[in-house]
C-alpha cells in the first residue's frame, strides 16, 4: 500500500463536512507523527473509531430531524385536510410528508396532488417530500402539496 | 456542587483547554504538551474531535493557519467553562480525599489486629 496515501485513507472514515473542515490539520498532523516515528497502531485504529463514531452521531441528529420532519408533516397534513375541507382545495409546501400521512389523507378523503419544480410526482413514489442536506443540515422541501377534498 | 452542569467539561476536551489556558498552539504541540502533564496520549482522531466540538461551543478559536499547522487559543467563554470545570473537579478530588482517608483508618486498625498489636 502507497504509504503517502495511508493517512487520507483512515480519514476517509470522518464525514466529508467535517473532513473538509479539519481534514488537512489532522493529516498533517499524522504525518508529522509519522516523520517522528510517534505513530502507533493505536492511532490508525483511533482514527477509524472516532471517524465511525462521528458517522453514527451525524446520522442520529439526522434521523432526530426525520422525526421531527414527520411530526411536522401530520401538522402540515391535519391543516390541509382542515382546509380542504373547508374551502374544496389548498395548495401549500412541505415541510415534510412521508408515504404514511399522504396514505392517511386519502383514507380521510383527500385528494393529493404533488408537484416538484412544477412537475406533477405520483404518489406512490414520493417517500419523502423534505430531505436535510448534509453539508449546511438545511431542510430543503422541494415538492408542493395539494389538498382537495373529494 | 452543581448537578448535571452542562457547562463544565470532562475528558479530552477538559485536556485541550487546560493546554490551552497556556497559549495558542496546534494540534501537534497540543498532544505533545497533554502528554506531558496528564501523562495521557490522546490518539489523532480523538484529539481532533475534541477541538472540533470546542470549536463549535465557541470556547477555543482557530487562528490563521501556518502550512497545515493550525493554532488554537481559548476563548474567555472557554476560559470561564475550564475555571468551572477545575473547581467541580476540586470538589469531586476532596471528597474523594476525605473518603480514601475514611477507608485507610479501619484498614490500618484492622491491619494490626492481624499482627496481633493492641487495636
Amino acid at each position: 500500500m502507497n504509504e503517502g496515501k495511508q493517512p487520507r485513507r483512515w480519514l476517509r472514515a470522518f464525514p466529508r463536512a467535517w473532513r473538509d473542515r479539519y481534514g488537512g490539520e489532522l493529516q498533517g498532523l499524522v504525518e508529522d507523527l509519522r516523520a517522528q516515528g510517534d505513530l502507533r497502531s493505536s492511532d490508525r485504529i483511533d482514527l477509524v473509531r472516532k471517524g465511525l463514531a462521528m458517522r453514527r452521531d451525524g446520522l442520529r441528529r439526522r434521523s432526530t430531524f426525520g422525526a421531527l420532519g414527520i411530526a411536522a408533516a401530520t401538522v402540515c397534513a391535519l391543516v390541509g385536510l382542515a382546509l380542504a375541507g373547508t374551502f374544496g382545495s389548498q395548495a401549500t409546501t412541505g415541510p415534510v410528508a412521508s408515504r404514511g400521512v399522504i396514505e392517511e389523507l386519502h383514507s380521510h378523503g383527500v385528494i393529493i396532488e404533488l408537484h416538484t419544480h412544477g412537475v406533477p410526482v405520483p404518489a406512490q413514489r414520493v417517500v419523502t417530500l423534505c430531505h436535510t442536506t448534509t453539508s449546511t443540515g438545511n431542510l430543503q422541501c422541494p415538492t408542493e402539496i395539494t389538498f382537495r377534498s373529494r | 456542587m452543581p448537578d448535571g452542569d452542562r457547562s463544565t467539561l470532562a475528558g479530552p476536551p477538559l485536556l485541550v483547554l487546560m493546554s490551552l489556558a497556556t497559549g495558542s498552539k496546534h494540534g501537534h504541540a497540543l498532544m505533545k504538551d497533554i502528554t506531558a502533564f496528564a501523562t495521557v496520549r490522546l490518539g489523532p482522531g480523538t484529539l481532533y474531535g475534541a477541538i472540533s466540538r470546542l470549536e463549535d461551543r465557541g470556547l477555543i478559536a482557530a487562528l490563521p493557519a501556518d502550512d497545515r499547522r493550525r493554532p488554537y487559543e481559548i476563548t474567555p467563554e472557554g476560559a470561564a467553562v475550564l475555571e468551572a470545570s477545575i473547581v467541580e473537579l476540586r470538589q469531586i478530588v476532596e471528597v474523594g480525599v476525605t473518603r480514601l482517608g475514611m477507608l485507610r483508618r479501619p484498614m490500618r486498625r484492622s491491619q494490626r489486629v492481624l499482627r496481633g498489636e493492641p487495636a
